[in-house]
């Protein structure tokens, strides 16, 4: 994948950025792709990238992932006025809506940690906007469930909660 | 979700990053991203999350961007919204309560002093609807809420807005249903909508204004896209720039006899001038037929664009359509463009001030035309083909008017205005046009008046127009007319008396008209002395045995009182057995005008066959309207 990525971005112009993650992974991506993150893009001009961004808390499944969305998502920014780009952005709604409903718990958490991390607005509403629609419609019972959180309420302490707000409540 | 995502995770995980954590709790996310998470949550939700943990317990009351609505099912929840709101720390960007029980109208100006210091964005108060219409009047802090995008208001009562409120620089959308004013709310409205510059949609459904008088206001608004105006009555609005307008529903229905207007899409623009450039781009823009189109005032400098329009009111099925021309200079009228004749789903066509062409030869008619008002209307020489054909192709017509209609050109042939289901006709003319009317078989009203000042022959042949062959009872010099008007029940004539040959006709007409109950003479140029001279006997020769069989009332105007007039009167009385009431109306500007004493006291000697007939004699500066 890491290979693949690196050739795919040979003809998108502009310098080319050598991405490392925590687990020796690398990278290549053009200026333009990378700096979709607000962390790289600072970095780009500050002149630190020279020798590859190193990324000691994502690990290279995750950077994968990330680099994917960034490099279906490089056109956004650039081609505003562009109108031909409706139908590739009706694409990007389902690639987007594929990458994030896949994701197990966990696979889910790191990435909002990552774009987080790194600084990547879209990615952090999008996944972010994912465990919100999960939380949609459930108790706090199914949400404990759902998101593994320990109760560690007194039953009485409880009750008193869910008192105060019954109208949240009641189903 | 549950169970086998947890095997199905180890397997995914790459062997390099191995899972310390089995079960990785939300938890583990710091907390500005549950924050994050938390604000996408409406309230109920986010209130709910109080309760999963400790380290839960508060956060919704620090996470940003949380939506506040409650709908008409959670009623119960009103209490609970004050509080909320004092518990949430955050902006308040979202509120929406879309059911506010009249009890909870109280607590509403309290949530609004609340939320117009919480920079509230978009706002939605819908309260139930109140008990004969007693709406809850807004807390003014309304007029506070500056950072608001999307207002929309349901069943309340604003304020007067305060003389320091500095608009909503902001807001897109304002949707106001039902939604009452204080007297000269106008001001309000129209101070609402000029302070946001941004406003890409404007609703306004069934919005009352109290108080019986309204200032003109105008709805300015450059970036308008998408405008809703529903009212019962019209609150003198007008619009001055929408030049961003894509799509817009207008129904005023204060006119409207017609309950379905309300469901159409109703183009009602009146005077306002500068709302003709608009026209265009609103109807360019409006994707559905348009079934009404009105437009009250063009003005000259409009003339081209309302060519456009017929162009595309043409594709666009316009049943009812009404163009008024602002009066042109030396009668200079604009020619319509020849897309009038496409619109074949018209009912209703109403034009004022401006010219006809020749209908093109492949003009089909408008079959379905129920009413045709023409005023000031001009066509081209020999444009009485063109008008018989517009009266001919409408099998359902029901109402004709043709006043001043004019026709270019000095000569006309002869037309015919056959239509079998015409009621009611009305035709003032300054020249007569060689019409004639061939079958009028449903007619129940007709006013017909023809000024040509020229000779009284036009007079003779406007009438002996409605005298075509047949009469031939009484006196074969006239012809008689081709059709009796059995329905007709009431009839404004503008006659002469002063010549044999006006009467004649006069009485070719009447007599064809047996069921006539309301009369109304109007006597023209009751200021000429006779030329002949008539005696009643006359008149009981010209007169069918059955005529006024039925009048209940007539009434002359004008009357001179002289020798004719009078024998006609006396006839008149000796004929209507069922007559109650005749207004005699004498024309005190005419210095041949007999005396009134000696009128009356002829009047009183004349028999009458009806026992309830009273004759009313008064001056024509008693005879109003």
């Amino acid at each position: 994948m890491a290979a693949a990525a690196a050739e795919a971005t040979i003809d998108g112009g502009g310098k080319m950025i050598i991405l490392i993650s925590a687990d020796g992974k690398r990278f290549e991506v053009t200026e333009a792709v990378a700096s979709q993150s607000q962390l790289i893009s600072n970095m780009i001009e500050d002149d630190c990238t020279e020798n590859g961004v190193r990324l000691p808390n994502v690990d290279g499944d995750i950077l994968t992932m990330v680099v994917d969305y960034c490099n279906m998502h490089a056109g956004d920014a650039a081609a505003d006025g562009d109108t031909t780009k409706a139908s590739s952005t009706e694409e990007l709604k389902k690639f987007d809506a594929e990458l994030v409903q896949a994701l197990e718990n966990p696979v889910l958490f790191k990435l909002i940690l990552a774009a987080n991390f790194l600084n990547i607005k879209s990615l952090l509403d999008m996944t972010c906007q994912r465990v919100a629609d999960m939380m949609s419609g459930k108790t706090p019972e199914q949400m404990r469930e759902t998101f593994s959180i320990e109760n560690d309420f007194t039953p009485e302490e409880e009750a008193a909660i869910r008192q105060e707000n019954a109208w949240a409540f009641d189903d | 979700m549950e169970g086998s995502p947890r095997r199905r995770k180890l397997r995914r995980l790459s062997p390099g990053a191995a899972p310390q954590q089995p079960k990785p709790s939300l938890n583990s996310l710091p907390s500005e991203i549950l924050e994050n998470i938390v604000g996408r949550l409406p309230v109920r939700q986010a209130v709910r999350t109080s309760a999963l943990s400790r380290d839960w317990r508060r956060r919704w009351e620090s996470s940003p961007g949380i939506r506040f609505g409650w709908g008409s099912g959670e009623a119960g929840a009103a209490a609970a919204v004050g509080q909320i709101l004092a518990r949430y720390a955050c902006p308040v960007r979202h509120f929406r309560h879309g059911w506010i029980e009249s009890g909870g109208s109280a607590r509403a100006d309290e949530w609004l002093v609340v939320l117009a210091g919480r920079g509230v964005e978009h706002l939605a108060l819908i309260f139930s609807e109140a008990d004969n219409f007693l709406f809850h009047t807004l807390h003014a802090a309304i007029f506070s809420c500056r950072e608001l995008t999307k207002l929309e208001l349901g069943s309340c009562r604003l304020p007067a807005a305060p003389s320091d409120f500095s608009g909503f620089p902001n807001l897109t959308v304002l949707t106001l249903t039902m939604v009452a004013f204080p007297p000269h709310g106008e001001r309000t409205l129209e101070a609402m909508i000029s302070s946001a510059p941004l406003l890409q949609s404007l609703e306004l459904k069934n919005v009352s204004m109290e108080g019986g008088e309204w200032d003109e206001w105008v709805i300015r608004a450059p970036n308008l896209k998408d405008l809703i105006i529903q009212l019962e009555f019209d609150f003198l609005w007008e619009i001055e720039q929408l030049p961003s307008i894509q799509t817009a529903t207008i129904s005023v229905d204060n006119e409207s006899t017609d309950p379905t207007d309300m469901f159409c899409s109703t183009f009602i623009y009146r005077g306002e001038a500068g709302a003709a450039a608009a026209v265009g781009q609103i109807l360019a823009r409006y994707a559905c037929p348009v079934r009404h189109f009105r437009h009250g005032w063009i003005e000259s400098g409009g003339s081209a664009r309302a060519d456009e329009w017929l162009v595309v009111l043409a594709g666009r099925g316009v049943e009812h359509l009404a163009l008024i021309f602002s009066e042109a200079d030396n009668f200079l009228f604009h020619t319509l463009h020849a897309a009038i004749f496409s619109c074949r789903e018209l009912t209703k066509l109403e034009l004022g001030s401006c010219r006809l062409p020749a209908a093109p030869s492949d003009f089909s008619g408008f079959p379905n035309l129920t009413v045709l008002t023409l005023t000031m209307v001009a066509f081209p020489p020999h444009g009485e083909r063109t008008l018989e054909a517009m009266i001919s192709s409408a099998p359902l017509l029901q109402s004709l008017e043709l006043k001043n209609v004019s026709m270019e050109g000095g000569e006309w042939d002869e037309w015919v205005i056959r239509a079998p289901n015409l009621k009611d006709l009305i035709i003032q003319l300054e020249f007569d046009f060689l019409w004639e009317i061939e079958q009028l078989p449903s007619i129940q009203t007709a006013t017909i008046s023809v000024d040509n000042e020229s000779t009284d022959r036009d007079f003779v042949q406007l009438l002996t127009c409605f005298a075509r062959p047949s009469y031939t009872e009484v006196d074969n010099a006239l012809e008689g007319l081709s059709c009796s008007f059995e329905k007709l029940k009431k009839l404004t004539l503008r006659t002469k008396f002063c010549d044999v040959s006006n009467i004649l006709c006069m009485f070719s007409l009447l007599n064809k008209c047996p069921n006539i109950e309301v009369l109304d003479i109007e006597i023209m140029e009751s200021y000429y002395p006779q030329n002949d001279d008539i005696d009643v006997d006359f008149f009981n020769t010209i007169g069918t045995n059955d005529m006024f069989a039925n009048l209940d009332g007539i009434t002359m105007r004008n009357t001179p009182c002289l020798s004719n007039d009078m024998h006609f009167i006396e006839f008149v009385l000796s004929r209507a057995r069922l007559l109650t009431k005749f207004w005699v109306f004498r024309d005190d500007s005419s210095s041949f005008s007999k005396p009134s004493e000696e009128a009356v006291i002829e009047l009183v000697k004349y028999r009458r066959v009806s026992p309830k007939a009273k004759v009313f004699f008064r001056s024509m500066d008693d005879y109003c309207i």
